[in-house]
């Protein structure tokens, strides 16, 4: 009898350590910021989609209601969002398969990438909806689907490998958001 | 235990499945904590294998509210392990054992969905990718798991010992 409480105790103390090494992993490994969550739901559709005029439009009202439903710091800059000209300048650079490298600056008030690329002149994109946002496939005229040309469109800020698709990476004044053609290996 | 299925089981699989599917409902504000293994633990206790069936009409009830997805392949397999678990050590009654039990299966629920998370999105050709994407999805889900561990544990330490008893007189009743 003594053995089998010695036994649980000794399970209760696995269990305890247990989850104390599963949050470390989690701490070890969790995203830095908590990805907006209104952002994913918006393009919760799994349509193909194509960024026309109309679209970027509605997507950028969309963004305006909920910006301010989530971020109290963006109100102030998004009671201004009917000018063209934003608050937030940021660089916009394409590369592609060939290592040719397009840059857009771009003055914005996007919250998110997405919208910022929409207001990029010259800048043009297609890709996928899914639950986590675009999977962005063919930028300015090139495709770049991993399933079938083994290669995809990588996102970087500010040179580091970027943890959020379009749809939830946020713009902060001054960055440079990087989309480069890369093949798998 | 009767071997053979019969009238009494079926009453028992419907009062099962709505017994949880209840407390499903009633909980379902607060994240990750259920009453469902609880009450599979439970009703494996008093009618041993049979209580397998009780997993395929609950999960046929569930994808007919929420309709079905992914999870509907992980509660196939995940909630049987939990019933063929309780069915092994069905012979235990110290209230810690069944509270650790329940506490680990919780920890572990995201892990045991992860298998069918990767199968499930992987295409032709793109295994790896998939796994890391499943080890991403598993780590974001931590804090849930940790959640579902404690209230696992909590609900069983506060129930166990008032509903074995109601199980015992159950079992004693039909025999």
């Amino acid at each position: 009898m003594e053995k089998k409480t010695r036994n649980l105790l000794i399970g209760l103390g696995v269990f305890a350590v247990l989850i104390a090494v599963l949050l470390i992993i989690f701490n070890l490994n969790k995203p830095q910021a908590q990805p907006a969550p209104a952002a994913e739901t918006e393009t919760a559709e799994t349509e193909e989609s194509v960024n026309t005029d109309e679209q970027s439009e509605e997507a950028e009202t969309a963004d305006e209601q909920t910006a301010e439903e989530q971020n109290a710091e963006d109100t102030a800059s998004d009671e201004a969002t009917d000018d063209a000209e934003g608050s937030k300048n940021i660089v916009i650079e394409v590369k592609d398969s060939e290592g040719n490298v397009t840059t857009y600056d771009v003055t914005t008030d996007a919250e998110f990438l997405r919208q910022a690329m929409d207001e990029a002149e010259g800048l043009t994109y297609e890709g996928t909806d899914s639950e986590y946002g675009m999977m962005v496939e063919v930028v300015n005229g090139e495709q770049a689907i991993y399933a079938e040309d083994n290669a995809y469109w990588a996102f970087y800020v500010n040179g580091e490998y970027g943890n959020y698709g379009i749809d939830s990476q946020p713009v902060t004044d001054g960055d440079t958001y990087s989309i480069v053609y890369e093949a798998a290996n | 235990m009767e071997k053979k299925f019969g009238i009494k089981d079926i009453a028992y699989i419907g009062m099962a499945v709505a017994l949880i599917e209840t407390c499903k409902m009633a909980l379902a504000f607060l994240p990750n904590i259920e009453l469902t293994s609880f009450w599979l633990v439970m009703f494996t206790l008093l009618m041993g294998w049979k209580a397998f069936f009780i997993v395929p009409i609950f999960i046929a009830i569930e994808a007919s509210l929420y309709g079905p997805h992914v999870w509907v392949i992980m509660y196939l397999y995940v909630w049987p392990i939990l019933v063929l678990l309780t069915h092994l050590f069905r012979k235990n009654t110290n209230v810690l054992f069944w509270a650790l039990l329940s506490g680990f299966f919780g920890l572990f629920f995201g892990a045991l969905c992860t298998p069918a998370q990767v199968i499930f999105f992987t295409k032709p050709d793109t295994f790896d990718t998939a796994v890391k994407a499943g080890f991403a999805w598993w780590v974001a889900g931590i804090p849930y798991d940790v959640a579902h561990a404690v209230g696992n544990f909590t609900l069983m330490l506060v129930l166990y010992t008032p509903i074995r008893i109601a199980v015992n007189k159950l079992r004693t009743f039909s025999h």
